[in-house]
């Protein structure tokens, strides 16, 4: 890996080299920022360090050694301030924090350029958002930042070009409402763009039924997928994603095959479709808890975070339910031939589309 | 004359590759010494503290008659990855392997770096192509160093890294060190191996980050037909020992999450102390 990293030995003949160069992107193995936000009630203290080089860069100061020195630190300091606040965004419950500079001081353990800032919030904020990385151009870039709240550390987390913001939750009523406000609307989306989840609750409802059959197969399905949601998000459960993606489209295959064996299973002895449903429940919610992990477990609000997402998936899945069943017994007692015709070609499809996913899911473990 | 030299920088110096390698804070420590382990990149075995991220590593683990994983318990952002009391005297490996990163450099700085480095088949194969593009490149990571100890087998177990400096004695008790560089677990002949070696401090520890002075190459030599090369590392000291090996990315094997590229590099590196010959009388630290 080569680099464009200066060598504090040869830092004049660098200087020239780079003011001859030119701004250009520069890569290396620690271009990183750090910043630590400790709030209190209505006070913000925060501070900023980052590396020499990536100082320069945003000043297009030819030499990055100078960010070495104490006295050039403190010089530069307001107008590194005033480059950095536009790369680094910081905001209570949606708003912007507007911070002032404090000073500027070389880092004591040596990472780079430290910048103290401070801002006064009218409010403890319910939620804090960082927005980043400060360096989001540079290759490899990270931005390591830590909350505090009364000086008790929140969260670290790690700000990339992938993973650009983080969020942390107050506490009290108003923070657990920003809580819900984030994963609720989390879940109903996940739902909604999750084509696999909707073919397999639609494949649950396509032999119809009554009311009470359609919420004991519903129930059971969510029953089961809470339960595996919890355990895998809170780390008591583990599985693989490469063996839970393909069991998801292999379950959606066999609901679909199970529909078009069907001749009149929806009551009595045979009505297996509860079961069925609490089964592969406990699948998919595996899979709901990979796309939970993904979108970030706030571990200060763990169980609210975990419990509006949940939320979500049932208004998603309640959703779905209440566009489907109905249309299908209306069907079912206006045009049975058409609605048993209609429910042979869903099922067909829906196995198809099963079928393929549960290949190329397998194909994409290699 | 000013002018020529900075012409110079661009051409060459700009090029130098980073090394990485694992820092711990003493190389032979007593039993029960804790000895922090982080990680330091940089040019000159000189450095600067490299935080950790857990989205980059595959592995970081301390091998000793059993492996222990060390990742856990690394904080994201902090300089220091781990602090592991020294419990086992027969000696044993502090590992760490990267997940792949990326980088573009201008195609006459990405030659000149492949030159440097003694990348002979990509900078042929690059120098056939008209026009040159630009030097995309994905990289990853395998160190380890050696924490002294008795058992010379522990010393010469390879533990399994896709580019590997497997010492065959244990290192820094002989003047000269055969080590053999296995390249998916096979001896990889032709491979340009360099040393690098950076005084010790008072107390026989490594020195501390900020202390370290900029080093030239001590020795680059390459590896035989089997893979060995023979490095004089008589001089006391803590020694760096780097190789490389970059292959067409459409060579690789596809890996999960590795950015695009032309180019894939592997990046090993040892270090370990060679203590002065009355290091038995070491101070208190």
């Amino acid at each position: 890996m080569a680099s464009a990293r200066s060598s504090r030995a040869c830092a004049p003949l660098l200087a020239c080299a780079l003011l001859l160069a030119g701004a250009r992107a520069e890569a290396h193995d620690v271009s990183y920022a750090h910043v630590e936000l400790r709030f209190t009630a209505n006070r913000l203290e925060g501070s900023l360090t980052v590396h020499p080089d990536d100082a320069a860069m945003a000043l297009a100061v030819p030499m990055p050694e100078w960010f070495r020195r104490p006295e050039f630190v403190a010089r530069a300091g307001p107008a590194l301030s005033d480059s950095l606040r536009r790369r680094l965004v910081l905001r209570a419950d949606g708003r912007a924090i507007v911070w002032d500079y404090r000073g500027a001081r070389l880092d004591a353990e040596g990472r780079g350029v430290q910048l103290a800032f401070a801002a006064s919030l009218p409010r403890p904020p319910a939620m804090v958002e960082v927005d980043g990385p400060v360096f989001p151009f540079v290759p490899n870039h990270e931005t390591f930042v830590s909350v505090y709240r009364d000086g008790v550390l929140l969260r670290h987390d790690v700000l990339t070009v992938e993973h650009p913001v983080m969020r942390v939750y107050g506490s009290g009523a108003a923070g657990v409402a920003a809580v819900l406000r984030t994963f609720v609307p989390a879940g109903i989306h996940h739902i909604a763009i999750g084509p696999d989840h909707i073919l397999f609750v639609l494949g649950l409802l396509l032999l119809g039924g009554g009311l009470a059959r359609l919420l004991k197969i519903i129930t059971s399905f969510t029953i089961a997928h809470s339960i595996t949601l919890a355990l895998a998000s809170l780390g008591l459960v583990r599985l693989p994603s490469r063996l839970v993606e393909p069991l998801i489209a292999l379950s959606i295959v066999f609901v679909a095959v199970e529909t078009l064996r069907a001749k009149d299973v929806t009551h009595g002895a045979g009505d297996r479709r509860a079961l069925l449903a609490f089964g592969f429940g406990l699948v998919h919610g595996f899979g709901f808890a990979s796309v939970l992990a993904e979108f970030g477990l706030p571990r200060e609000a763990l169980g609210w975070s975990l419990a509006g997402f949940n939320i979500g998936v049932e208004i998603g899945q309640a959703v779905i339910v209440l566009l489907v069943a109905p249309t299908l017994a209306w069907l079912a007692r206006r045009a049975p031939t058409a609605h048993a015709r209609l429910v042979r070609v869903l099922a067909a499809g829906i196995a198809a589309a099963g079928g393929f996913w549960f290949v190329q899911r397998l194909l994409a473990r290699g | 004359m000013l002018l020529g030299l900075a012409l110079v920088a661009l051409g060459s110096g700009l090029a130098l590759a980073h090394q990485f390698w694992l820092n711990v804070s003493d190389h032979a420590p007593k039993p029960g010494e804790q000895v922090a382990v982080g990680a330091l990149s940089g040019t000159g075995f000189q450095g600067e503290a490299r935080p950790w991220s857990t989205g980059r590593c595959v592995e970081f683990a301390w091998h000793t008659d059993r492996r222990f994983a060390l990742a856990p318990f690394a904080q994201d952002g902090e300089a220091r990855w781990a602090s592991q009391a020294f419990t086992d005297t027969l000696g044993g490996w502090v590992q760490y392997q990267s997940t792949f990163a990326s980088i573009e450099l201008p195609a006459d700085e990405f030659d000149a770096y492949l030159a440097e480095e003694g990348l002979d088949k990509p900078l042929a194969a690059r120098k056939a192509l008209d026009p040159r593009p630009p030097g995309r490149e994905r990289y990853r990571r395998c160190c380890k160093a050696w924490l002294d100890g008795r058992d010379e087998r522990r010393a010469m177990r390879p533990l399994g890294q896709p580019l590997e400096l497997v010492p065959r004695a244990r290192p820094g008790a002989m003047p000269e060190l055969r080590v053999r560089v296995l390249w998916q677990g096979r001896p990889l002949p032709g491979a340009l191996v360099k040393t690098w070696r950076q005084p010790l401090a008072e107390d026989g520890g490594t020195r501390p980050v900020l202390d370290r002075d900029s080093v030239a190459v001590a020795q680059a030599v390459r590896s035989d037909a089997s893979g060995d090369v023979r490095l004089d590392v008589s001089t006391p000291g803590e020694w760096l020992v780097s190789a490389v090996v970059m292959i067409a990315a459409s060579q690789s094997k596809p890996t999960a999450g590795a950015p695009p590229a032309d180019w894939e590099s592997t990046w090993a590196s040892l270090t370990f102390a060679r203590l002065a010959p009355d290091s038995t009388q070491r101070p208190a630290r």
